[in-house]
């Protein structure tokens, strides 16, 4: 019988991230595989490349937040790789119209929410699946940069925007993975420490309920959407700060990536369960091994293989440790 | 009726239990799990064309045992003999190689095919490399006519009662012609028919010489179909008697322990206490139809009626989660026009569903945490949650409520039915409701949970709370209320005082004048 012990709470179980089989998988899978590059080539932990790390996994970092809340609202967001994109190819538009850098900022991001809201209005007051809304928003908005675009790759030419998105080295650190640091930070204290985090799981975990208890499903999922939209722009805005320029094509494995990171964190697809700290996690596992091959030359069409069996092994750890 | 079935068992004398082979004998058999034992040197046996019922409040060990009996787990020691030969169960396999069959409480048949197909599923019937169809639906058609069971073969399963579905259940496990089955509350979903197509189906199998583990709440059912009840408490064996020397109060004590009598609880309502929730004329077609009823601060009104009789709905309507065609609902006199939960617990109405798993809890978070779903608000400080207070009124609640839980942080899916349950109360006590609706606040619950939830409901009435319970068990309608209505077609249909009427009262205003059975 279990009893009523109030005061013996442990508190470690209280805090993000437990260490568990979940937990465990990813953490030796990326201590594994930086080993492994390390031994192989000394380039690797270089601090230029361990620098270069960190600019190239920006742009996924923040998308695979964003995915992140989305997957634990209980639903899924196939249009980020295209309207990350899209939101690039409008700011450098909006850049080369002779828009204020600020300005444009503001648009670039209201622009993610604004799709994000469509996205999340036809999924929770629609009641159409997201996997369908997203699926076509993945489509529309990659239509719309290429029409606005006339399929031509756009050159961003503003100083500004370079130093203070791309170039600047507070502390040595480069200034893209400062922000994909932030953003991530901000969306863990976000899912732990508010309200609407907190309502994030529960909508995930059990909507019904949670709609029972005064929570609303809807304004959750459509906030989560509108949020992650959000910072789908602020991705965008990241690659185009990379690329010096925005086409529709930018990231074309951006959708996926996220995705992937997110599952071989040991976030739940079915929602409810998981965290960014997480998700931080398979980004780190995603861009070392991507950044570890382009050291070893290995092929581009290996890496993809590679990638797919990483995700299929990660959830395959996570069920045979979820059973016993 | 329930004490008519109480009072005499027609189903049949005692067999005598002398000299005849046991089919099955468990003697000593322990197993631990981390934190609790939930076995410790329980005895069971099992004759041939015995129903043998094992009662216990939940946890008490029940399906513990039956779940190594039928190689779902392993004891840590103890011996199983099957017809006098000790056996070694690793794997469900095992079992049913040696006839052992269970059929679980979950449903395991499959919605997407229909009677006949789930009746043979795996057994499907061949000619050559293909499934012989007509046979199948021929053989399955077979089966549901030996037993008594009046469906179609090929009628989709998805167009069936709960109940139904159990009888497909059931009869699936029955047509193996196992020599011991295994039934774990297989009357919990049951309408009345129902009942009586399964004891038909536990009848015809008795006859056959098939041995029957009866797993059940309901101790009238059991004192009705079983030749021999054994009663187990904490894990311990407590007595095997013959049922025809038991009364329903005896067997309480057992389970429990202690006396838990029936006697009502309620009292006279003050008439002098206003109004706090008024229905007037409230429709919502197709299943209610024109409600009009008014309860008391600080009363406890019980609504009973057949299932499908409007009951939740028009709880549904009062939580502001269905939309009312027409009437209004008044709260102090004020007419409400509420838009979703949220703006009803704003306002004090408050409200515990039917079924606290699907939609109570949210069995993946801690308890603290669903206790604070309704109120998160209030634990956030400039936007940031404040993990000690919501621990701390969590820790609160689990004290006052004498919710058994490790810590506050224990997930919500590892406690007992009682125990979630009182989750799911103490998230809408914690708003402070003015009104509360409960919907089967004790379905699947413990006789000793039962009782103290009870206890609760009138401490909660007692504060000045207007409260609303609505139930299929009569005697909680008979124990808990202040004053009883009953519905019938989406209508009222006639109001009760618990002080002098009986479970047949209710019954036949639920039926409708004239129709008892």
């Amino acid at each position: 019988m279990s009893t009523t012990a109030v005061g013996d709470e442990t508190e470690a179980a209280g805090r993000g991230v437990t260490f568990d089989v979940r937990t465990a998988t990813p953490v030796v899978g990326l201590l594994a595989v930086c080993v492994y590059f390390a031994v192989r080539t000394p380039a690797f932990l270089q601090v230029t490349n361990l620098r270069n790390l960190l600019v190239v996994a920006a742009p996924l970092a923040i998308t695979a937040a964003a995915m992140t809340l989305v997957i634990l609202v209980g639903e899924i967001d196939l249009s980020v790789g295209s309207v990350a994109a899209l939101c690039a190819v409008a700011f450098a538009l909006a850049l080369a119209n002779g828009m204020p850098l600020a300005l444009a900022v503001v648009l670039t991001i209201a622009l993610g929410a604004l799709i994000g809201a469509v996205n999340g209005t036809l999924t929770a007051y629609g009641r159409i699946p997201s996997f369908i809304v997203t699926l076509g928003m993945f489509s529309a908005a990659e239509g719309a940069s290429f029409l606005v675009s006339g399929r031509q790759t756009i050159p961003i030419t503003d100083l500004t925007f370079f130093a203070l998105a791309y170039d600047a080295r507070p502390l040595g650190v480069p200034v893209p993975g400062l922000y994909a640091l932030g953003t991530m930070l901000a969306v863990g204290i976000l899912l732990r420490y508010t309200a609407f985090g907190r309502s994030v799981y529960a909508v995930g975990g059990n909507p019904r309920a949670a709609s029972l208890s005064g929570v609303s499903a809807a304004r959750t999922k459509l906030k989560s959407f509108v949020l992650a939209g959000s910072l789908v722009a602020l991705g965008g805005l990241a690659i185009a700060a990379r690329l010096a320029s925005a086409k529709p094509d930018a990231a074309p494995t951006l959708t996926l990536d996220a995705i992937a990171a997110v599952i071989i964190g040991g976030t739940s697809l079915m929602g409810g369960r998981g965290s960014v700290a997480r998700t931080a996690l398979g980004v780190a596992l995603i861009a070392v091994i991507t950044n570890g091959s382009n050291l070893l030359n290995i092929h581009a069409d290996v890496q993809f293989t590679i990638k797919g069996v990483i995700i299929i092994v990660a959830v395959l750890i996570d069920r045979l440790g979820s059973r016993s | 009726m329930d004490d008519v079935a109480a009072a005499g068992r027609p189903s049949g004398p005692v067999r005598e239990t002398g000299d005849r082979p046991l089919l099955l004998r468990i003697e000593e058999m322990s197993k631990a799990f981390p934190g609790v034992q939930a076995l410790d040197e329980v005895r069971f046996d099992l004759h041939p064309g015995e129903v043998h019922a094992l009662m216990g409040e939940n946890g008490a060990g029940k399906s513990t045992l039956m779940k190594i009996v039928a190689g779902v787990e392993r004891p840590d020691s103890g011996v199983i003999e099957v017809e006098g030969r000790p056996v070694h169960l690793h794997r469900p396999g095992d079992a049913q190689a040696l006839g052992i069959m269970t059929v679980f409480q979950e449903l395991t048949v499959l919605d997407n095919l229909d009677v006949g197909r789930n009746l043979l599923l795996g057994r499907e019937p061949r000619r050559g490399p293909l499934i012989d169809w007509s046979r199948l639906y021929r053989d399955g058609q077979q089966s549901l006519d030996d037993f008594g069971v009046d469906l179609d073969a090929h009628r989709p399963l998805d167009r069936l009662t709960v109940g139904a579905k159990q009888l497909v259940e059931i009869v699936r496990a029955a047509r193996l012609e196992p020599r011991i089955l295994i039934m774990d509350e297989p009357t919990s979903a049951l309408g009345r028919r129902e009942e009586e197509l399964l004891f038909a189906v536990v009848e015809r199998l008795r006859a056959a010489g098939v041995g029957i583990v009866y797993i059940s709440h309901r101790i009238d059912e059991v004192l009705r179909i079983a030749d021999r009840v054994t009663v187990l408490r904490d894990g311990r064996w407590v007595r095997t008697t013959a049922a025809a020397e038991l009364d329903r109060d005896t067997l309480i004590r057992s389970m429990v322990g202690r006396d838990v009598s029936d006697e009502r609880l309620g009292r006279t309502a003050a008439e002098e206490r206003p109004v706090r929730l008024e229905l007037r004329d409230v429709q919502r077609l197709p299943r209610v139809n024109g409600v009009d009823l008014q309860v008391r601060a600080g009363e406890v009104l019980g609504i009973a009626g057949l299932v499908g009789s409007g009951r939740t709905e028009m709880g549904e309507v009062v939580y502001g989660v269905a939309k009312r065609d027409q009437g209004s609902v008044l709260l102090d006199g004020q007419e409400l026009h509420l838009r979703n939960p949220g703006q009803a617990l704003d306002l004090g109405i408050g409200y515990v569903p039917e079924d606290r798993k699907a939609y109570g809890l949210v069995l993946g978070m801690a308890v603290d945490e669903n206790l604070a779903l309704p109120s998160l608000r209030r634990f956030a400080r400039l936007g940031l949650l404040r993990w000690s207070a919501l621990r701390a009124s969590a820790r609160d609640w689990i004290q006052r409520l004498r919710i058994k839980a490790t810590s506050s942080r224990q997930v919500a899916e590892t406690l007992s039915g009682g125990n979630q349950q009182k989750v799911v109360l103490a998230k809408v006590l914690s708003r402070s409701p003015r009104v509360l609706v409960l919907d089967e606040p004790t379905r699947g619950i413990d006789v000793g949970s039962k009782r103290e939830i009870h206890e609760l409901i009138r401490s909660i009435a007692e504060d000045g709370v207007a409260v609303m319970v609505i139930s299929s068990e009569l005697p909680e309608v008979l124990a808990v209320s202040d004053r009883i209505v009953v519905m019938r077609g989406g209508r009222v249909e006639g109001e009760l005082d618990p002080a002098t009427a009986t479970e047949e009262d209710i019954l036949s205003l639920a039926f409708g004048k004239g129709q008892t059975a």
